[in-house]
């Protein structure tokens, strides 16, 4: 199968992200019949796109972001842009969490974790005025 | 958020009844948990059969909520999780963190034993 390419394009609100998911679940479900493995995918982009708004865009609503959906029959590529404000901080990819100390668990912050544990290759880079969050999977075609 | 309580003796079962707990909807529904909790009530099962989905934010606020019944040394199980969400606790290790049943009988007698 050829690359197929779809983009979305919504407002910076929280509650387009459960919309967002069902859209990433539906696009996928073309090539991907792995339950779970949808749900992750899901998971991550609603991740990214959580982020974007909230800091990138410090949840305000107005600003546009665009996911733009790449399909092959075994690979994925998902590329979130937005305009907002880079975040600053050095992204961590590994979640450090004691089971045993109950206080010093996270209550945030497990959102980029999640994305470099599910997604093959994550790429954040800025061009132009633009931030790109690009995330790449593969998977097995079922036959 | 919606959500359905109901108590056996001082046990109190929460059941969301949204799809998802995420971060539309997490700040809700932890305020609706929290005013139970400040009611006085210390055992809970959450009982996520409904919830299809929970992101980063809705697993924090579940763990924002198991902290707040440590607090007054309460105790919270969960029942009824679906694959993805058992597969979110598994990537954040919190499948070691929190007390997970099958179903909400089991979850009430699993917080019957942890009470004693």
């Amino acid at each position: 199968m050829a690359e197929k390419s779809m983009k979305l394009t919504f407002e910076s609100k929280l509650d387009c992200l459960p919309l967002l998911g069902n859209a990433i679940k539906g696009i996928c479900s073309c090539v991907i019949q792995d339950e779970l493995l949808l749900s992750q995918l899901e998971l991550c982009l609603v991740e990214v796109v959580s982020n974007v708004i909230n800091h990138a865009y410090k949840k305000e609503a107005g600003h546009t972001i665009e996911v733009i959906v790449s399909l092959t029959q075994n690979h994925a590529t998902f590329t979130v842009i937005d305009t907002g404000i880079k975040n600053p901080q050095i992204f961590k990819k590994e979640l450090n969490t004691d089971p045993q100390d109950i206080n010093g668990l996270p209550e945030s912050g497990m959102g980029l974790p999640i994305i470099y544990q599910i997604m093959d290759e994550v790429v954040f880079r800025e061009e132009q005025g633009k931030n790109f969050a690009i995330l790449k999977k593969k998977f097995n075609k079922i036959s | 958020m919606e959500i359905e309580t109901r108590k056996e003796g001082d046990i109190i079962i929460v059941k969301p009844l949204g799809k998802n707990i995420d971060s539309s909807n997490c700040t809700d529904f932890k305020g609706k948990v929290v005013d139970l909790i400040n009611q006085g009530n210390k055992f809970f099962v959450l009982n996520l059969a409904a919830i299809d989905f929970i992101d980063s934010r809705g697993l924090g606020t579940v763990i924002s909520i198991l902290k707040n019944l440590a607090s007054v040394k309460g105790i919270l199980v969960l029942c009824e999780l679906k694959p993805q969400i058992i597969n979110l606790l598994n990537l954040t290790n919190m499948h070691k963190v929190f007390h997970i049943d099958k179903n909400e009988s089991d979850a009430i007698q699993t917080l019957q034993h942890l009470k004693l």
